[in-house]
């Protein structure tokens, strides 16, 4: 009994598979006949084939000659040649007796006596500025301004506003120049951009940490000013200041002006 | 039945290629090379004050000529240029002497040397000699005992005193030690020098093979690998104590030990699980946790420096060694070279580089030469130092981040050479062959 059921339930459930089969085909199928597109597609039947046709290359004709017009210059078979050009008419160079010069004749005077020399006069001479190169070949040193420094990127400056204090320990204003025109780095520089020198003022702690750093003067060029940031902000420290300065900062003033 | 009913689904996988690694030879600013003019010093010879002090003032010329010289910051001037005077204080010294040609110095260091009731007495200044109204820059006394020792430590002082004033307020590295090893075939033990080759003398006396030795951040152990009773362990030497102290011993195969910056943790390489992996361990080495956790050896770790939370190590999953960087958890891990064989990095003290021994045409037929390469880690451009001088290996920053020392076969044994960190001004530190492995101290 139980295999008649099942076989009366498999049978229903063949049939309405089956059914729900057939529906969803039929969907299918429909839609895609219901909406197939009537007419022309793309390239079909079409009177010129210039898009889609192919032509084997050796076949392709060369392009017909063009009429000659030999009124116009620039399109004509035959050239011209070059317009003939007159040559210069080259002046002769005057002869030296066509202009006539007045010599004024020296009236005949006696001789006179000449008078004895005087002892030329010793005039001081300008001190020859000794050469940079020393005489057994090695050169000296680059000579620049104590504050000022010249890289391959650029030229620095820096300024201590407390002037007694770069008089006084101008080594370390040196080397504070020094260290931040190492940090540059101007390869991200926008060249065609036109400001030019940047200023910036910071603060140098008595650790040697820069702090309050701020642009001064804009240079006009924004990459500049922030690359100019960022040179002092990589610096974790210049060196503690000297020992015989009492104060515990000092303001600099920096500006950077890049080749 | 129609046979409509079987769909045929088509997937494509599009594989995205990863981002292109290490390009070609390009400049890498170490910041010894920037064109910025160097500082042109003049290290006059000390006046000696009494008729004994001739030996220790000559030693302590040389050495601190070679101090000076080695710096990498400044152009010494030659012996041969400088005036014939040795003044031995401020008032027998004339700046302008020192100024012309063809001394032509910016700065210039001079003193006096004596002996003083069995102390050696050391006088020292360092004049700026373009600034005539404030010439002085630095004046120090050293006092120490009367030996050839105490003359080339006194030396060292002051030419780091002279670095520290003149080289952006990064101390100098007069005084700073390496540790290598030391030995051919049969034991390897670990030996210390100074940073110039001075004084080199054994510190652990095992008799068995240890490698790798790294010294603490705080000077005052050495960690390295040695071959036990239990296999290659990581063992700890006071150089306080100037004994071993205890380390944990683990199973496998546990090599090349890797200080922290603070010197709180070390990471070394442990095949306790079978595979070679990154291991973090306290100082005393208690509490080990693994950080990697990928097929292939992973050896050789080194922390990052300047920030402490990352490591750089070797590893081996892709086939040949290769350089690769991660967090101290083991996130972020990031591939840096792109072929060859890469062993043996050193991260740079300013965090910026990594230096390593590369062999970037391994392989059966392929013409190997190992050199010393650095690689600017933001970029992984890197540049190769060494070119053509035989076999470089195990290459270690020195603290101020300007030099680098490293092992080198050039003739045929393997000595401790040391160079600038752009590859100039290379020199052998070690003369008895059979010397590998060196670490420069943290200060």
């Amino acid at each position: 009994m139980t295999e008649k059921k099942r076989e009366e339930k498999t049978g229903a459930s063949l049939v309405t598979a089956l059914v729900l089969h057939g529906v969803a085909f039929g969907i299918i199928v429909g839609a895609g006949a219901f909406f197939h597109k009537k007419g022309d597609s793309w390239g079909d039947r079409s009177e010129q084939a210039t898009a889609i046709q192919a032509t084997m290359v050796s076949a392709l004709p060369l392009p017909p000659k063009q009429p000659v017009k030999d009124d116009s210059v620039l399109a004509s078979e035959t050239p011209s040649p070059a317009p003939i050009t007159a040559k210069e008419k080259v002046e002769p160079p005057p002869s030296p007796r066509d202009v006539p010069i007045v010599v004024k004749k020296p009236t005949k005077t006696p001789p006179k006596v000449a008078e004895k020399p005087t002892p030329a006069v010793q005039r001081p001479q300008p001190t020859k500025p000794v050469p940079d190169r020393a005489q057994t070949g090695e050169t000296g040193g680059v000579k620049v301004a104590m504050t000022a420094v010249d890289t391959k990127v650029g030229t620095a400056s820096t300024n201590v506003t407390d002037s007694a204090f770069g008089q006084r320990y101008a080594y370390y204003v040196k080397q504070l120049t020094q260290k931040v025109a190492q940090q540059w780095y101007t390869a991200l520089l926008d060249k065609s951009a036109p400001g030019h020198r940047v200023y910036i003022t910071f603060r140098v702690e008595r650790d040697g940490t820069p702090s309050q750093i701020q642009i001064a003067k804009p240079s006009g060029d924004a990459s500049l000013d922030q690359s100019a940031i960022r040179a002092l902000q990589h610096i974790d420290t210049f060196g503690p200041l000297p020992d015989g300065y009492s104060g515990s900062y000092i303001n600099v003033q920096y500006y950077f002006d890049p080749k | 039945m129609s046979s409509r009913l079987s769909k045929f689904v088509m997937i494509v996988v599009a594989f995205a290629a990863f981002s292109r690694y290490g390009s070609a030879q390009d400049n890498v600013f170490t910041g010894t090379e920037k064109g910025v003019d160097r500082i042109r010093v003049a290290a006059a010879d000390f006046k000696p004050l009494s008729a004994d002090s001739a030996a220790l003032k000559a030693t302590f010329d040389t050495v601190l000529y070679a101090d000076l010289a080695q710096a990498g910051i400044f152009d010494l001037v030659s012996k041969s240029l400088l005036p014939q005077l040795t003044p031995g204080a401020p008032s027998e010294m004339n700046v302008t002497q020192w100024s012309v040609n063809p001394t032509n110095a910016a700065m210039v260091a001079f003193g006096s040397v004596g002996i003083k009731s069995g102390r050696l007495i050391v006088n020292g200044w360092l004049f700026d000699a373009k600034n005539t109204q404030y010439p002085q820059v630095l004046g120090k006394q050293y006092a120490e005992d009367a030996n050839d020792n105490s003359a080339r430590e006194i030396a060292h002082k002051f030419a780091d005193e002279i670095i520290l004033r003149l080289g952006g307020g990064i101390p100098g590295i007069a005084e700073t030690k390496i540790v290598y090893v030391h030995g051919g075939s049969g034991s390897k033990e670990i030996w210390m020098m100074d940073y110039d080759g001075a004084n080199p003398h054994p510190v652990t006396h095992l008799g068995t093979v240890s490698l790798s030795p790294r010294i603490s951040p705080d000077n005052s152990r050495i960690a390295f690998s040695s071959l036990g009773r239990e296999g290659f362990q990581i063992r700890v030497f006071s150089l306080l104590l100037n004994r071993m102290v205890a380390f944990p011993a683990a199973a496998g195969t546990n090599l090349s030990p890797a200080w922290s910056a603070n010197g709180a943790q070390i990471a070394y390489s442990s095949s306790r699980s079978g595979d070679p992996e990154i291991w973090i361990a306290d100082a005393n080495g208690s509490g080990p946790r693994r950080v990697t956790s990928f097929r292939g050896p992973d050896v050789s770790p080194v922390w990052n420096p300047k920030t402490g939370s990352q490591i750089a190590w070797i590893s081996g999953r892709t086939g040949l060694p290769q350089l690769y960087t991660m967090d101290a958890d083991g996130a972020g891990v990031t591939r840096m070279t792109d072929g060859g064989y890469a062993t043996s990095p050193s991260w740079s003290p300013n965090g910026q580089f990594l230096t390593f021994a590369w062999d970037r045409k391994y392989g059966p037929g392929a013409p190997g030469g190992q050199d010393i390469y650095v690689m600017e880690i933001a970029t992984k451009r890197w540049i190769q130092l060494t070119h053509d001088t035989g076999r470089c290996d195990f290459p270690s920053w020195s603290p101020d981040g300007r030099h680098i020392v490293y092992a080198s076969n050039a003739g045929g044994r393997w000595e401790i050479w040391t160079m600038l960190a752009d590859g100039t001004q290379r020199h052998k530190l070690s003369a008895n062959g059979a010397n590998d492995m060196p670490n420069w101290s943290w200060k």
